[in-house]
């Protein structure tokens, strides 16, 4: 029974929405305490009181729910969570190299339409590349050609006719 | 009528266009949807005049609500939530040969559903303001917690799932300086989380990132095309479900109108009835009905002006796509609401001219261009995933041209995943965080006003529009509590 409750999704869920709508209301009482305004209708801290309060009174129920399905069984539901956390992971080395490398700022008028070339052109297509063969793309064209198409679609859209900035 | 034409120009035209355009591709493919195009368009079209950003927008948006009829019936997956009550009669019908049918069909309804929705929202949305006019603090507070009750209830099979992920909206909604007297609320010390959580890569991150995570946790990569034929159809012998067509759409505006519902309940809705009121159509429903095409259709698509209404005069948006477009309002600096029609009238112009001509575009993309889309719809999954995360990219970046919003949008995009995972719907987390802080300033206000009357009970519930409120929410709340659901049933047994 105590394995059963381990696994059981709801009674985990339950567990972490209580501690979050205490830490919540612990939060807003401190806070609301600390503060130079006492009275509760005007403070700043009333809204999060309730709404911790309507967590925690969600979290009990769904705790109920997860006690009364202990005994059923949990629905099988398969997929690829390393695939997942190596896409994560690409995101972030992509979001920090965005955030971090600087690159000098090259551009070359074509026809009116200006190309760039920066670590956003840079970094895009190389993780397009990289994801696109991690996800399984195998043909040589399609891997060259579509990161090069949107990189260059992406930079003259944005930065030359919406005047939008890229990171 | 002339102040309509005023707004008219070439350009505008041409804008509606290129959005109705961009809604068919986005509504058509699956792995991206019409929420997330227009969370993306937020950023793009921040800088331009507000005019221009309302003509793309309103163009994917009517476009993109049909379009999910497209993959629905071709690869029996549904491009927009709305659209998944399509494919239980569309793909039976693409599968007997008769696709090209099945998208006429589609059009043609979903084309008379827009017109009755943007119709009615023409006709009330005066009405409707003068009500709002009337509405007090609690009045707000109260429709806006009646959309998440409502949401709560209709986008998750567990209603405590559905209300939690509402409480979680409303908690990211706190982030940052207070409504009402600026104090710095759950900001951790984090100087960027001052200014509160932006709109955009929230939504951003809760529809784009986390469907592409969803795709790749799932596997399915590529999907087969059903074959389309060309097989002639007279206008009047398709016409001829009209009455069930207006029906529909009656239902899809009504329950588009009602803050939360949207799209799948209004599809769901009309396609039961439209199996209550015909007792023998020609094709057993499931089985490739066209009444069921003709109910889904009309209704998901009569519920873009139907959602409309309280977003403009209540400025409660009645589904996702509308609290994105509301947002959208706030970046161009306009505030819908009982004043909305008589002070920003050339905005309410344009978004009637603007859903008009898109209607005219659907018509035109649906008859000559989705029967010829198939290739595209058919791009395999692991080419579009890393393009979608790149635009998510640019869409949270374009926002603040800040690189905390990115990091912001990966993070919504991780919550969104798992929260898909364990059954906790997008939705009302998304109407609460665009909610939360008219939530929370009408409240204190109600609670301020009330301090100081004789009777603060009354002062707080008196009022006809207060007490109405209350009592729809609160049958909402006990209308999803299994003790009453069983008690019902068996009164009705």
């Amino acid at each position: 029974m105590k394995q059963k409750c381990l696994h059981n999704h709801s009674l985990q869920e339950g567990v972490l929405f209580l501690l979050l709508g205490g830490a919540l209301l612990r939060y807003g009482l401190d806070s609301h305490s600390k503060s130079f305004n006492k009275d509760w209708t005007q403070s700043a801290y009333l809204f999060p009181v309730i709404v911790a309060l309507l967590l925690g009174a969600l979290a009990v129920m769904l705790l109920v729910q997860g006690v009364r399905a202990a005994d059923e069984k949990q629905a099988a539901r398969g997929g690829e969570a390393r695939r997942v956390l190596v896409v994560l992971g690409m995101t972030l080395a992509y979001y920090l190299a965005l955030a971090v490398i600087r690159m000098p700022y090259l551009a070359a008028t074509v026809f009116s339409l200006t190309l760039t070339l920066s670590t956003f052109e840079v970094a895009t297509f190389a993780f397009l590349l990289v994801l696109m063969l991690y996800l399984g793309v195998r043909s040589r064209k399609v891997l060259l050609t579509v990161p090069l198409a949107t990189t260059v679609f992406l930079s003259v859209m944005f930065r030359t006719l919406l005047r939008v900035l890229l990171p | 009528m002339a102040d309509i034409l005023s707004v008219l120009s070439v350009k505008f035209v041409l804008l509606v266009f290129l959005g109705s355009v961009a809604g068919l591709f986005v509504g058509a493919i699956p792995g991206l949807s019409v929420s997330m195009a227009t969370a993306l368009l937020v950023s793009i079209t921040y800088t331009w005049q507000t005019n221009d950003a309302l003509a793309m927008v309103m163009g994917v948006y009517v476009v993109g609500v049909f379009s999910g009829a497209v993959s629905a019936i071709l690869i029996n997956i549904p491009g927009a939530p709305s659209s998944v009550v399509t494919t239980l009669d569309g793909y039976p019908l693409a599968r007997k040969g008769q696709a090209y049918k099945a998208l006429y069909y589609a059009t043609i309804y979903s084309f008379i559903g827009s017109v009755f929705g943007l119709v009615a929202l023409a006709l009330l949305a005066g009405p409707v303001s003068r009500l709002a006019i009337k509405f007090r603090p609690m009045d707000y507070f109260l429709l806006a917690l009646f959309g998440l009750a409502t949401v709560g209830s209709v986008t998750s099979k567990n209603y405590v799932k559905g209300l939690i992920s509402a409480a979680l909206g409303l908690i990211v909604s706190m982030i940052g300086l207070d409504p009402l007297v600026g104090t710095p609320r759950l900001t951790l010390g984090i100087s960027q989380l001052r200014g509160g959580i932006s709109t955009v890569p929230a939504l951003v991150g809760l529809f784009g990132f986390a469907e592409v995570l969803s795709v790749i946790f799932d596997g399915h990569m590529s999907q087969t095309v059903e074959s389309m034929g060309h097989e002639r159809m007279s206008l009047r012998e398709v016409l001829r479900h009209w009455k069930l067509s207006l029906y529909s759409s009656l239902l899809g505006t009504l329950v588009g109108a009602l803050p939360g519902a949207g799209g799948p309940v209004a599809a769901f809705l009309s396609y039961n009835e439209a199996k209550r009121l015909i007792k023998k159509p020609e094709v057993p429903f499931g089985e490739g009905a066209v009444e069921g095409i003709v109910a889904s259709e009309s209704s998901n698509n009569a519920c873009i002006g139907g959602a409309l209404i309280p977003m403009l005069t209540l400025a409660v948006p009645g589904d996702a796509v509308t609290a994105i477009i509301l947002s959208v309002f706030y970046v161009h600096g306009l505030k819908p609401g009982p004043m909305f029609i008589r002070e920003s009238a050339s905005s309410f112009h344009a978004i009637l001219l603007a859903s008009f001509i898109a209607c005219g575009a659907l018509l035109v993309l649906g008859l000559l261009v989705a029967p010829r889309i198939s290739k595209v719809i058919s791009v395999p999954k692991n080419i579009l995933l890393p393009i979608v995360t790149v635009l998510c990219v640019v869409g949270a970046f374009a926002c603040n041209n800040r690189l905390f919003d990115v990091g912001l949008m990966f993070v919504f995009g991780l919550v969104g995943f798992l929260m898909r995972r364990r059954g906790y719907p997008a939705a009302p987390m998304v109407l609460a965080l665009v909610l939360g802080k008219t939530m929370d300033s009408n409240f204190r206000r109600a609670m301020a006003l009330a301090a100081v009357a004789d009777n603060p009970l009354v002062s707080l519930f008196g009022h006809p529009i207060t007490a109405f409120l209350l009592v729809c929410t609160v049958l909402v709340v006990l209308s999803n509590i299994p003790f009453f659901k069983r008690l019902t049933h068996r009164k009705k047994a």
